[in-house]
């Protein structure tokens, strides 16, 4: 029995060698992802498990105030210059314009920065989804209400959108635009409770 | 140091009789500095254009070798016989070694910061005892088979070596046909892909500039994932599409000949298309142990001309999973179970259900466990063990890098799939119920399905081992229980048996010629279409 079972036991320990051997294998030839890649995959779970009941808007020299809500799978968002956006995964759709427009903004610009602005989870998840996938995310460390906090650039080139999470929760705090013709921040609001916001 | 005359017939390093080995070093040397210069040249005119060093290194070797092969036939070596068909592959196996070491050292001296230039020239310089002793012990040979092989000493030694470097280039030449088939085949994928792409079809928009990418086609679909664990690791993206999906031997592969200067796109596309050359030699002497000789050539040739081989072109693993299983698979069979083990650990990484190896080894071990000794059957057992071992490393990894064991599986659910007891009904209910806009390549795979299952079958008739075939049925069938025959005729292309049984079905010639025309007609079908449908 001894000399059957011996090369049995010598190979199984000998497999344990070479399962850790393919480990380390893996672990010097693969690169590890970076920060900002891990940081994002966080705040991307903390989003999907939160809803954002919407946001103060400061768009140009504008205040505004931004409602989320969830319509079936539509999310809604009601600014208080009157006009309502729909926002499916990341398509945004006006459904009713504002009283007065912003002079010398072109209408899609202003409907994206009203929509990134407005502290729709869904949204950010769809484009933060997007930055990770096509590995365009990149994450500065900043201060906001003098807490530390990550900025997240989602998305490359023009316009810049950038979140901003609590650095301890990832919690979305804040939101930033800017394009050629607008720029704008939003301080962004948890929902109240589970079922509301979107 | 000077051989002593009752060595020198030994010797494989002594010239023939009117040829001093001093001289024809002289000779050989004094080509070599005409290469050199030439090297050198190219080198800096290629650079000036702006290829980067190790392109450009390659593309001066290029130049240099014709020219240094013209005269060293002509000229160094004259006195010694042999065809130029047959001193060229050798020559140019010779000078790919000394570029091999060329490449090396420049890259290593380009690291330290040593001016381009000069790192080539050391680099050069540093492959010319590789490419001498190359050229004379094999390149342009004196005839081997006039000396007496000699009991002992270092001249016997390297006596022996000779005949080994000439046994092996003779088994090479023995592959010639595979290779043709390997060509005739890549041809069939490849000049498809290119034609669809310069014609735009279907949509231009679909495509990068044909002169930046012409084998775009080959990169798509799954070879952007494979791409991006080779740039930048795993990623888990929660609730969505992550890469852990896709397992990791290939994007280690494609980073291994990016350090020789190759892009991630073109390495990846010729690690698959050679993967699958060294695959079918492979096949074929594995074959050999299972069938007659005549349908082991045929499995062969249906391997090549398989119509869903067209994956083996594409940037995906499978060229260089079937390489590797099959090679563990050989080596099991002769016994060598250290190294079919290691294969075995790498194909486990390559493609998961290379892990079901570890069936047909558990059976060749058992059947040679008698006659073993006790070392051996450590190793045997090793074998057995290597790839599942393989596997529980990935599992290690990835609980280190993203806290989940099992994220390689459960990445698959952002795609449709789980696996569960009912996985084989909902997979007939998606058949059943697919949708018209893409029911019909669901169809192709489940088509795909069951050929593989009748291959399987037929297979067994030609006496291919039980276990080798519930290894392959497991390969087919296992995917459906994740709910879905999507990519089925993808995943069983690494069922070898499936290739036999083909074979056997063929032994017809009619319907030899008829399997054949219909399989190469699909390939470039299939090929062409690629951007239609994921395969």
């Amino acid at each position: 029995v001894t000399r059957s079972l011996r090369p049995i036991l010598v190979a199984l320990a000998i497999a344990g060698v070479l399962c850790g051997a393919a480990a380390a294998l893996l672990e010097l030839g693969l690169p590890a992802a970076t920060a900002s890649d891990r940081i994002g995959a966080d705040a991307l779970r903390v989003l999907q498990s939160t809803r954002g009941g919407g946001a103060a808007v400061r768009l140009g020299n504008r205040r505004l105030v931004a409602v989320c809500r969830r319509v079936g799978r539509r999310r809604i968002v009601s600014l208080s210059d009157g006009s309502v956006l729909a926002v499916t995964g990341a398509k945004v759709r006006r459904l009713r314009a504002p009283v007065r427009l912003t002079a010398g903004v072109d209408a899609p610009d202003l409907v994206a920065a009203e929509a990134d602005l407005s502290g729709n989870h869904g949204l950010y998840v769809s484009e933060l989804v997007g930055a990770l996938g096509s590995g365009a995310l990149t994450v500065r460390e900043t201060r906001y209400d003098g807490a530390s906090a990550y900025a997240l650039r989602i998305g490359a080139g023009r316009p810049v959108v950038e979140l901003v999470v609590d650095r301890h929760t990832l919690r979305p705090v804040a939101a930033r635009y800017a394009s050629s013709s607008l720029t704008g921040s939003a301080r962004l609001r948890a929902a109240t409770d589970r079922t509301a916001g979107c | 140091m000077a051989v002593a005359p009752q060595y020198r017939q030994l010797d494989p390093l002594a010239a023939p009789a009117g040829e001093d080995l001093g001289r024809s070093f002289g000779k050989f040397a004094l080509v070599g500095a005409s290469g050199f210069a030439i090297n050198l040249g190219v080198f800096a005119a290629l650079e000036h254009a702006g290829l980067s060093h190790v392109s450009a290194a390659i593309g001066a070797f290029v130049v240099a070798a014709g020219s240094n092969f013209l005269w060293n036939r002509l000229w160094t070596f004259r006195a010694r016989p042999g065809a130029a068909r047959r001193q060229a592959p050798r020559f140019l196996a010779v000078a790919i070694l000394g570029l091999l070491v060329n490449l090396a050292v420049l890259h290593v001296l380009v690291l330290l910061s040593v001016p381009d230039l000069v790192a080539q020239a050391t680099g050069v310089v540093a492959a010319v005892p590789v490419t001498f002793l190359g050229s004379r012990v094999w390149s342009f040979p004196d005839d081997a088979s006039s000396r007496v092989p000699a009991a002992d000493g270092r001249l016997a030694v390297l006596y022996r070596l000779e005949l080994r470097l000439v046994r092996i280039v003779e088994a090479t030449s023995r592959y010639t046909w595979i290779v043709r088939w390997w060509a005739l085949s890549r041809v069939l994928v490849l000049v498809p892909a290119l034609v669809v792409q310069l014609a735009g079809w279907p949509r231009d928009s679909w495509y990068p500039p044909f002169v930046e990418r012409p084998f775009a086609l080959l990169e798509a679909w799954d070879g952007r994932w494979y791409r991006m664990v080779a740039e930048r690791g795993y990623l888990v993206v929660p609730h969505h599409q992550s890469d852990t999906a896709f397992f990791p031997l290939y994007p280690l592969a494609m980073r291994a000949v990016h350090v020789f200067g190759l892009s991630l796109r073109t390495g990846g596309l010729l690690l698959a298309n050679l993967g699958l050359l060294l695959a079918l030699v492979a096949l074929y002497e594995l074959a050999r142990t299972w069938v007659t000789e005549a349908d082991a050539r045929r499995t062969v040739t249906y391997a090549a001309l398989f119509p869903i081989g067209f994956v083996f072109s594409m940037q995906y693993p499978e060229g260089l999973a079937l390489a590797v299983l099959a090679l563990a698979g050989l080596l099991a069979v002769r016994g060598r179970w250290v190294g079919a083990g290691l294969f075995a650990a790498l194909a486990a990484l390559a493609r998961p259900e290379c892990v079901f190896l570890a069936l047909p080894f558990a059976a060749l071990a058992r059947r040679q466990w008698p006659e073993l000794p006790e070392r051996r059957r450590t190793a045997a057992v090793l074998g057995v063990l290597a790839a599942p071992a393989s596997l529980a490393g990935l599992c290690i990894y990835e609980f280190r890098t993203t806290s989940d064991p099992l994220a390689f599986s459960h990445a698959q659910q952002a795609w449709g799939r789980f696996g569960s007891a009912d996985g084989v009904v909902r997979a007939f209910h998606e058949l059943i119920h697919a949708s018209a806009l893409d029911r019909e390549w669901l169809y192709r795979d489940a088509i795909f399905c069951a050929l593989y299952l009748g291959c399987l079958l037929l297979a067994r008739r030609a006496g291919v081992p039980l276990a080798w075939l519930a290894a392959g049925a497991l390969i087919v069938l296992l995917p459906l229980w994740s709910g879905s025959f999507t990519s089925d005729a993808r995943f069983g292309l690494l069922a070898l048996p499936v290739y036999p049984g083909l074979a056997y079905a063929a032994r017809n010639r009619l319907v030899d010629i008829v399997l054949r025309v219909v399989s190469a007609c699909l390939l470039v079908v299939f090929s062409a279409t690629i951007l239609l449908h994921w395969p």
